[in-house]
């Protein structure tokens, strides 16, 4: 009986033995890796983050003080706040955090909230998360009670879940005992430097930057959180899916991004499975700049909301994404039906495939079609260059079928590929420097549009202003509840600020030693590094 | 004499300089938005230029430009945040080591096949030569490249296709270094030889066919003397010219072969920071380089000056 | 020389023509010219007739048909957007020669106008002029193409004037050493005597005098610049997307040559090499036909 139920023991013990995550040694794997293509990390700083990959970076070395998962709720579990409590609903906010600390030892307090408020304030304008979430002057006092405690007070009432998810997220602790003795100017120019990101509190450090080759990032050994399986994390910048393949294939690297056009070739290569990754929550769209004389034409809502009518996105999703992807007809993520206004939540959207309503649309704004069918307005045709970035086979053939059906309509959408960074560059550049500009986009937890659609916002490249919009913004975020919202998300889609198409669900290819990708990358482009693990014995 | 040379290459180095000053205002923008990015109002651009000392007018800044240079002080990358200063260090060092090998084996092979070739003029080994040399010389770089790597690399899966060194190894060792060497230095060696044993080639059918040679061999002197003793030292002059020429791209290395094989050297950078429109470092390395070529032709010129006292300059 | 010799770019500035004549008089000269010509005939053909004859359009992409090798439905195979390789080839060579071609012609008209200036001029000029020669050459012509690429915007006539007026030095040089050395001869003397301006010895006389250099000389250009447009377009800084040219689709290929894509990377490799082989040739055929020079 005895050896007998040793004998069960032993059977019941081994397969959760053979399940213990084994150290993966050194991983590696490309930026941007399940979510987009890979390009450059520039920057570790959490203050100046503007790209998708630096922003990554900075998750896993700061810890914030809230992280919303995909379903938009927040994870104690990974917030340095244990609570956040607003006793006059939404005018003042009582934040605790949790007991934490730095990489160094000394614990995460109050003070090193209060530093990141002051450098988000000295930077002023320049700060990248100017005006989101109201963000920094709808702060009225930052008040200390005591070392775990703060008090956030705005200058008027606001929708606290707004407030919360878009801009209270903002004051990530930063470390002051480290960087409080550097000049901003100075903070500014060692955003590439691993050693001056030595004190951290996320779960990983940044131990080398190869410029433009690859960033080697090892477990930071004092993370109170879960333990990583692996020794060092590197992350490759890659200039496209094919080079990730090819790294894929040779073993240099262990993750890859499969596009869609590439799947009936790569998709079984021996040493490599394929994982599918849950919807994103991101969106591709085509932003339009008005501020630049030779795009401001655009500027009439007839023209865009035509354009967007030209487009039939559901054949492009079954051409080029095999039918993985959802239409998307305005500046949104998928959300989750609470979210969505009752007629978006019915499938109703103020605009969609219809050729001819685009033909109505274009004649009412004053074009007719020339000799060669494209459309002409006082002689001028209807005609500008969209930038996009290279790298991405997908986005290439989406965007060629876009541009075949715009010319249908008679619209002539030139385009141009160049690097994403410098995409970026130009976007944050002079206004005659770009006219439209393919780029994904996502929004914060709470969808509302103060960052990129409000006049003057800091995300909103284009210029876009408009005085409803402005107006049903602040409603969105000033009045309690989610009737403002509701009628922010109806005219956003009338009005098509920029133009917006679906982006394909990912899949990723993951050599056979390698496990726990789906954890690893949730739906809004988050990694966690803990997730991955690898067979025992391997390295 | 050298100390002529030597103030004629200073004189153009100087006007090298202002060159590329020019060359570099020509860049659009201006660092002030790629700081400023989306808050650049007129006002701000402004004032980060005085801070920058930006709007100062050309002739000053052209001052400005040369005080730095003397400092060491290569500018900023805005895109990369970096000073181009340490940046270029790094990626030279990459450079250094893949063409020296190249040139190396390349110098070699071309003495080689040279030397066969004068020797054996007119006769089959000549002329199968002279056929390679002329394949070999119509190939673009990048159309090896591609094919090694897809032979190598994709069907033997013998070396690997990119990079400098194995990355899964912590310290790589030498072999990883020179693993990730071999198809880039085979690929620059195949073009260099072409070219390169072609001269050598004629300098020696040319060499061979001067009077002292037939002297030497009316009197006796055995081939092989004439040939090691004083041919082939004749017949290196043009190659050391050649050599002296190439000796920028050791710190360039060769452009395309660097990206096709995505190795991290000072052409691969170039051309990184061109695809960014990363002017900053643009401008450094195009100074660098046209300093260095200045100077190689000076130092082949002293060399040649060296083997042959009876060289006289124009 | 052309470029090529040294890998990455560059002139070998100031050979003299002569050793030419002897290098190349190695391989047998009549066949030579004759298949210079017949493989440059070739490239024409396919480059500027072909594209016309065959109907399919190069830029539609089948996205369910993505990366097929050769077959009857496409005789060369997908690329991975989908798209008919055989058009794009016929359609990148058109992309590529409608470059190559006339910024060969400008480099030359620009560098003999340079060289015969230097020339015939006054000594100051040619003083001034070849001293800033060697500023320009000293710096690899594939490191000035490429910072000028990445300050343009790229289409075909910037293109064609950023080419143009990168190859023309070593010739400028080339037709100043021979002007210098064609001077002092004494029908040029004559000539001089007899009241003719310097324009007309320069037009009727020298060049009648260079022509076999300079037609040598240019028939390597033209090789240089299929070279020089197809490397910047590998780079991608030339011929922009979705236009393609031979060095982008190269590029392309040997982005997912992980797939073993070999019908997109030697269909445009064999062009390229062709063409240049061609420019050789031709170049060296001509040579030992009429002559180098001295």
């Amino acid at each position: 009986m005895r050896i007998l139920a040793l004998l069960l023991a032993l059977l019941v013990a081994a397969p959760a033995a053979a399940a213990q995550k084994g150290d993966c040694g050194t991983i590696v794997i490309p930026t941007g890796v399940g979510v987009s293509s890979s390009a450059d990390i520039t920057s570790f700083s959490p203050l100046f983050g503007t790209s998708l990959y630096n922003a990554q970076s900075a998750a896993l070395l700061y810890l914030g003080l809230i992280w919303l998962n995909a379903d938009r709720q927040i994870d104690w579990s990974r917030s340095l706040a244990s609570s956040i409590t607003t006793p006059d609903q939404g005018t003042t906010y009582l934040v605790t955090l949790r007991p934490w600390h730095w990489s160094d030892g000394v614990p995460v307090t109050t003070a090193d909230v209060t530093y990141a408020f002051q450098l988000i304030q000295e930077m002023g304008t320049t700060y990248p998360g100017y005006g989101t979430g109201g963000m920094p002057t709808i702060i009225k006092r930052l008040d200390v009670i005591d070392a775990t405690h703060f008090k956030v007070v705005l200058t008027r009432q606001v929708n606290p879940v707004w407030y919360i998810d878009n801009g209270l997220s903002q004051l990530e602790p930063l470390p002051r005992h480290s960087w409080s003795h550097y000049t901003m100017d100075q903070i500014w120019q060692s955003q590439s430097t691993p050693s001056f990101f030595n004190v951290v509190d996320g779960p990983l450090k940044i131990q080398r930057l190869d410029v433009g080759l690859d960033a080697i990032f090892v477990p930071n050994p004092a993370y109170e959180g879960p333990k990583m399986h692996f020794q060092r994390l590197v992350f490759r910048f890659l200039e496209s899916d094919g080079a990730e393949i090819q790294g894929v294939e040779s073993g240099d690297l262990d993750l890859a991004d499969l596009p869609d056009a590439l799947w009936n070739t790569a998709h079984d290569l021996p040493g490599i499975y394929t994982v599918q990754l849950p919807p994103s929550s991101g969106w591709n769209e085509i932003q339009l700049n008005f501020r630049n004389p030779q795009s401001a034409f655009l500027n009439d809502v007839r023209i865009r909301d035509a354009m967007q009518d030209a487009v039939d996105q559901n054949q492009i999703i079954k051409l080029v994404f095999h039918g993985a992807g959802k239409a998307s007809y305005a500046d949104l993520p998928p959300l989750p039906p609470d979210f969505l206004s009752p007629a978006m939540r019915t499938g109703q959207y103020p605009v969609g495939y219809d050729p001819a309503k685009a033909r109505a649309l274009l004649a009412q704004a004053g074009y007719t079609p020339g000799p060669d069918g494209m459309m002409r307005k006082d002689g001028k045709p209807l005609m500008f260059t969209a930038l996009f970035s290279t790298g991405d086979a997908d986005i290439t053939q989406e965007v060629e079928l876009i541009q075949a059906d715009l010319r249908k309509a008679g619209i002539d959408m030139k385009v141009r590929q160049i690097e994403f960074n410098q995409l970026l560059a130009l976007l944050y550049g002079p206004p005659d420097g770009w006219q439209a500009a393919w780029i994904g986009e996502t929004t914060g937890a709470y969808p509302s549009g103060e960052g990129s659609y409000a006049t003057g916002a800091g995300e909103n490249s284009g210029g876009y202003s408009d005085a409803e919009m402005d107006k049903l913004i602040d409603a969105s975020i000033y009045q309690p509840g989610l009737n403002g919202l509701y009628a922010y998300e109806d005219y956003l889609s009338a009005q098509q600020p920029t133009l917006t198409f679906a982006e394909a669900d990912v899949v990723v290819l993951a050599r056979d030693r390698i496990h726990g990708v789906d954890k690893f990358i949730d739906a809004n482009a988050n990694y966690y590094p803990e997730q991955l693990y690898c067979t025992e014995g391997s390295t | 004499m050298i100390a002529t040379r030597l103030a004629s290459s200073t004189l153009t180095i100087f006007i090298l300089v202002t060159l590329v000053f020019f060359m570099a205002h020509l860049t659009p923008g201006g660092p002030a938005y790629s700081i400023l990015g989306m808050k650049a109002t007129a006002a701000s651009v402004q004032q980060l230029n005085a801070r920058l000392g930006l709007d100062a007018p050309i002739w000053k800044q052209y001052l400005i430009w040369w005080w730095h240079l003397f400092q060491g002080k290569l500018g900023y990358s805005y895109l990369l945040s970096r000073p181009v200063g340490s940046l270029l260090w790094q990626y030279e060092i990459n450079t250094l080591v893949f063409y020296t090998v190249s040139i190396v084996l390349s110098t070699a092979l071309s003495i080689l096949l040279g030397l066969v070739q004068g020797v054996y003029f007119g006769y089959w080994p000549a002329k199968l030569i002279g056929g390679l040399q002329l394949a070999g010389y119509a190939l673009p770089g990048f159309f090896v490249a591609a094919m090694l790597v897809l032979w190598f690399s994709v069907e033997l899966h013998w070396l690997p296709a990119s990079g400098i060194s194995n990355l899964r190894e912590v310290h790589p060792g030498v072999g990883s270094y020179a693993a990730h060497l071999v198809l880039p230095v085979v690929t620059v060696t195949i073009l260099t030889v072409s070219g390169l044993s072609r001269y050598f080639g004629e300098a020696v059918h040319e060499e061979l066919g001067k009077d002292y040679v037939r002297t030497a061999r009316a009197k006796g002197v055995s081939f092989q003397a004439i040939l090691f003793g004083h041919v082939i030292r004749n017949a290196l002059r043009p190659l050391v010219t050649i050599l002296g020429l190439s000796f920028p791209y050791i710190f360039t290395g060769g452009v395309i072969v660097e990206s096709v094989f995505n190795y991290p050297g000072l052409g691969w950078l170039m051309w990184r920071s061109a695809l960014s429109q990363d002017y900053p470092i643009l401008i450094a390395i195009v100074l660098i380089i046209g300093v260095l070529t200045i100077l190689g032709n000076l130092l082949a010129d002293i060399v040649n000056g060296l083997l042959d006292p009876r060289a006289s300059y124009e | 020389m052309s470029e090529r010799a040294l890998p990455g770019g560059g002139i070998a500035a100031g050979m003299p023509a002569a050793p030419l004549a002897r290098i190349f008089g190695w391989l047998a000269l009549r066949g030579t010219l004759a298949t210079g010509l017949a493989i440059s005939a070739a490239i024409l053909f396919i480059g500027f007739v072909l594209p016309f004859l065959y109907p399919v359009d190069p830029f539609a992409i089948h996205p369910d048909h993505a990366l097929q090798p050769p077959s009857l439905m496409f005789p060369l195979g997908t690329d991975e957007l989908g798209r008919d390789e055989l058009a794009l080839m016929l359609s990148g060579g058109l992309a590529t020669l409608v470059v190559a071609l006339p910024s060969a012609l400008l480099s030359f008209v620009v560098g003999v106008a340079y060289g015969l200036a230097s020339g015939l001029g006054p000594a100051w000029l040619d003083r001034v002029l070849m001293r800033l020669l060697d500023a320009i050459l000293a710096l690899p012509s594939l490191i000035i193409l490429i910072f000028f690429a990445s300050l343009v915007t790229l289409n075909n006539t910037s293109l064609i004037l950023l080419l143009g007026l990168i190859a023309w030095p070593s010739l400028a040089r080339l037709v100043r050493n021979e002007t210098i050395a064609q001077r002092g001869r004494d029908f040029v003397l004559a000539t001089e005597q007899l009241g003719a301006g310097r324009i007309y010895i320069a037009r009727v006389h020298l060049i009648r005098v260079m022509a076999p250099v300079l037609v040598v000389n240019g028939t390597f250009m033209v090789g240089d610049s299929v070279f020089a447009i197809s490397g910047l377009s590998f780079l991608g800084l030339g011929v922009q997307p979705p236009q393609v040219s031979w060095g982008s689709m190269l590029e392309s290929a040997l982005d997912i040559v992980a797939l073993d894509p070999w019908w997109l990377i030697i269909p445009p490799g064999l062009l390229i090499f062709g063409s240049l082989l061609a420019a050789s040739l031709t170049g060296q055929g001509l040579l030992a036909r009429y002559g180098g020079g001295r």
